[in-house]
């Protein structure tokens, strides 16, 4: 009676204790934490891991600070500080992220070296170059493209993206955590003996050893206890084509040879250090070369009529997945060789190598005053075709055939055709020698290196980007119509089409424009996208939310659109009982884009007759049966998952502080010992008895 | 009277008494009526006490257990050599014993045996668990995040 009295008083106290005090957990008070901080992670591939990983608790150390040279050097001689500390978290300027300054810290600190941070000190102090790609990028195996000579197309390139290294690796951009940072380091770091701060990284990545191994793993399940884990996932988006709808050769016509011209461009591009909501990079590659793209699609879809005359088909591609080992052009042949191009439907002809007349690419164009033509073979390239493009616009410059080529997806396409069937031109601004991006793969290459202020660009502003890429497609276009189909037609495409464009793939892909060629359904998808640009990383299988493939999807083909339908009035019932009918091309009920349409039609909907496939993109490697991923005929690269990033700051107490408190706690429990026996020595409550056995 | 102090005289009543249960309830009763709590249990809680059984009783017991520990249960096994360890060698003979005494010798081989088993399998398993290839990956109840 007494005890349960007594044990309601003390249970009411607490509950008043506990409602009136402001509950704060001790962990939030001993971190700061940065969340825009951008990492590294684990990619694997045949034979190799690439990136960095760091223990499941996240990597801790001791911060130390380095600026520039001088302190770099300081740093790595000063053999007492290096001794006393057990373990480091080195804090860089991004400017010293070489391969020479990450070797002499590894060596020098073994095991001590348990991160990296890096920073950026603020957007005007950016480094003149920055690339983690390789020197000759995409260049490590066989099945490329056996060129006479390696060119160092990116002379400034570290390789630190395709090295593998045992701790975690971060990066932080923006100014105001640079500046927390250097506030905590200045307050606490300032002697040895002081309290000092420390660092946390945590960036673990479930992938290990290959892709086999990973692969592999992903499918072991013990289903009595639950879901397999997924480990890592292989690397591919979607190629997507498209071409004017009324040119569908049907099965039982044959198709000429050499009566197809394939204008390609890539979609992804790759950095060291990515962020899940920032700066993707990928302006001068290959956001530049996705406009142009589209432009030069909706210019071809200008003159659709006069194209139509010709025999020849005009396709317009999108490779995605070529950045690591060129896993997408490899897969688009592998499937061309074994009759699945174009796909969709059997009763169309199929598309194989001997049927391609020639292939334009589109690649790494940067707003330079010069644009370079590479071709090759010289056998097969055709010399008025060059010649009239280079009359139509002065700014391009042949190269001459058989030089070597730029990494570009065409060198595929040429190697698995051995450069007999048909001849390649890449359109690029890099020259015989140099890719001219400071930039390349890496988060750095943004719309800044292209004159474009991101915070006053609007829906229709014109830009000099704009201009440029207009000055530049509708020669190109000429050329195209000209050489390919023989008709002679004066091309212009509105300034307003590219600004549009411009604005949606750089600033915000949630713009007016992919509302207006695509139904409402699709139009909502891109809502929660808004106010970011068109994200240009790897994309891993199965397909993550990226808008960027609807997006190029349903404009491409809306550009490419049948035009006589933009005169004729259909309702969204009759458009799609015209879809049942046809099962080669896709018909869809939209808005309408104005500039694109002339100004005789004005309806308040039109029904959009197109011509669209989309293909996986991933390496025959996955899609083989029964291949072994280890060899290394196919490209295997895998993406690893992981769960949480995070980097958090804290104070390292001192070593007396420490001591200090081990001996309270070592103090407290021995007292509470004492104080149970002596409780239980003049009591007499059964409760401490012990149990009867 | 403190609970210790119950069951010595519960055993000191046992020896003098061929059954076994009864008289122990008998003293238990007792203290029930001493005591409030009701945490007091009577035999219903100890562990079987190899003294109170009779020798054929005994000999079932170790026998089971032998059998038992063939079912792929070294514990078993375990169990019966240390528990009958003094029945078989300590205790003054009776006509089970000699049978016991088999089954404790065996019992402790088997153990030794299966020990010897796993110690060589958890060695092997640790370090060729990567050499093997797939089949580590398959034998691997939990697969390592992270590592290889």
């Amino acid at each position: 009676m007494m005890y349960s009295l007594f044990f309601a008083i003390s249970l009411f106290y607490s509950l008043i204790f506990i409602s009136g005090s402001q509950s704060k957990r001790v962990g939030d008070e001993m971190y700061v934490s940065f969340d825009r901080a951008r990492y590294c992670v684990r990619r694997l591939n045949a034979t190799h891991e690439i990136g960095c990983q760091s223990t499941t608790r996240g990597n801790s150390g001791r911060m130390y600070m380095i600026e520039n040279d001088e302190e770099f050097k300081t740093y790595l001689q000063g053999d007492k500080m290096i001794d006393s500390v057990t373990s480091f978290i080195i804090v860089m300027n991004v400017r010293l992220f070489d391969s020479s300054h990450v070797d002499q810290l590894m060596n020098r600190l073994q095991s001590k070296l348990n991160g990296l941070l890096l920073y950026l000190k603020s957007n005007s102090s950016r480094p003149e170059y920055f690339s983690s790609d390789d020197q000759c990028p995409n260049h490590r195996y066989s099945y490329y493209l056996n060129q006479t000579e390696t060119v160092n197309w990116n002379s400034k390139g570290t390789g630190l993206f395709f090295r593998s290294f045992p701790f975690p690796i971060m990066l932080i951009d923006e100014k105001d955590d640079y500046e927390q940072l250097v506030r905590f380091y200045r307050q606490f770091n300032s002697s040895h003996s002081s309290p000092a701060c420390g660092l946390e990284l945590k960036t673990f990545q479930n992938a290990a050893h290959t892709s086999k191994t990973c692969m592999r793993r992903n499918d072991i399940t013990h289903s009595l206890i639950d879901l397999p884990e997924m480990f890592c996932d292989p690397i591919g988006g979607l190629n997507i084509y498209s071409k004017l709808p009324q040119m569908i050769t049907s099965i039982p016509q044959e198709r000429q040879p050499k009566s197809v011209v394939l204008i390609l461009a890539a979609t992804d591009s790759f950095q060291m250090f990515t962020k899940i909501q920032g700066s993707t990079g990928g302006a001068q590659q290959p956001a530049v070369a996705l406009i142009s793209l589209l432009t030069l699609a909706h210019l071809v879809g200008q003159v659709q009529d006069e194209v139509r005359k010709q025999n020849k088909e005009l396709v317009f591609l999108t490779i995605d997945g070529d950045t690591l080992d060129y896993s997408g052009s490899i897969k688009f042949l592998y499937d061309m060789n074994r009759g699945s191009f174009p796909g969709g439907n059997k009763n169309e002809q199929r598309i194989k190598p001997e049927h391609i007349h020639s292939i334009i690419e589109l690649q790494a164009l940067s707003m330079t005053d010069q644009l370079w033509l590479h071709s090759y073979p010289s056998s097969l390239t055709n010399q008025t075709f060059i010649n009239t493009l280079v009359s139509n616009q002065p700014m391009i410059k042949p190269i001459s055939p058989d030089s070597p080529l730029p990494p570009a997806s065409s060198q595929i396409f040429l190697r698995e055709t051995s450069s007999s069937l048909f001849p390649a031109y890449i359109l690029s601004s890099a020259d015989a020698t140099q890719l001219n991006n400071p930039y390349y793969h890496s988060f750095f290459d943004d719309p800044s290196t292209l004159s474009i202020d991101l915070s006053t660009l609007e829906y229709n502003s014109t830009t000099k980007l704009s201009l440029w890429v207009k000055r530049v497609v509708e020669p190109l276009a000429q050329t195209l119509v000209e050489s390919f189909v023989g008709a002679r037609v004066n091309v212009n495409i509105q300034q307003e089409i590219i600004n549009n464009l411009v604005y949606c793939i750089l600033k915000n892909i949630n713009c007016p424009l992919i509302h207006n060629v695509s139904n409402q359904s699709v139009g909502n998808t891109f809502v929660p996208f808004d106010e970011t640009p068109m994200p240009f990383t790897i994309n891993s299988y199965p397909t993550a939310k990226t808008p960027t493939f609807p997006f190029i999807q349903y404009v491409l083909s809306y550009f490419l659109r049948d035009r006589s339908y933009d005169f004729l009035n259909f309702t969204r019932l009759s458009c799609k009982e015209r879809a049942s009918n046809d099962s080669f091309r896709s018909y869809r009920f939209v808005g309408g884009y104005l500039p694109s349409l002339s100004e005789n039609s004005s309806l308040p909907g039109y029904c959009v007759r197109s011509y669209l496939r989309s293909v996986q993109s991933i390496s025959p490697a996955f899609v083989i049966d029964g291949y072994d991923l280890s060899q290394t005929t196919y490209p295997a690269w895998t993406e690893s998952r992981w769960t949480t990033i995070s980097l958090r700051v804290f104070i390292i107490p001192t070593g007396t502080h420490e001591v200090v408190t081990l001996i309270i706690g070592i103090l407290l429990f021995s007292v509470s010992f004492f104080v149970l026996l002596a409780l239980r020595h003049f009591t007499k409550l059964s409760l401490l008895q012990p149990s009867c056995s | 009277m403190s609970i210790p102090e119950t069951r010595w005289r519960c055993e000191q009543f046992h020896q003098s008494r061929t059954n076994a249960n009864n008289g122990c309830q008998i003293i238990n009763a007792q203290i029930h009526s001493d005591y409030e709590e009701s945490t007091v249990e009577s035999n219903k809680g100890n562990m079987v006490s190899l003294e109170k059984k009779s020798p054929e009783e005994r000999l079932n017991i170790c026998r089971k257990y032998y059998f038992g520990g063939f079912a792929f249960l070294p514990l078993l096994w375990l169990i019966n050599a240390i528990w009958f360890y003094k029945q078989a060698f300590k205790v003054e003979p009776y006509p089970q014993q000699a049978q016991i005494r088999t089954y404790v010798i065996r019992s402790a081989i088997g153990t030794l045996a299966w020990l010897l088993i796993i110690i060589i399998w958890n060695v092997l398993f640790q370090v060729f668990r990567t050499k093997m290839g797939p089949a580590g990956d398959y034998l691997t109840f939990v697969v390592p995040r992270g590592y290889y």
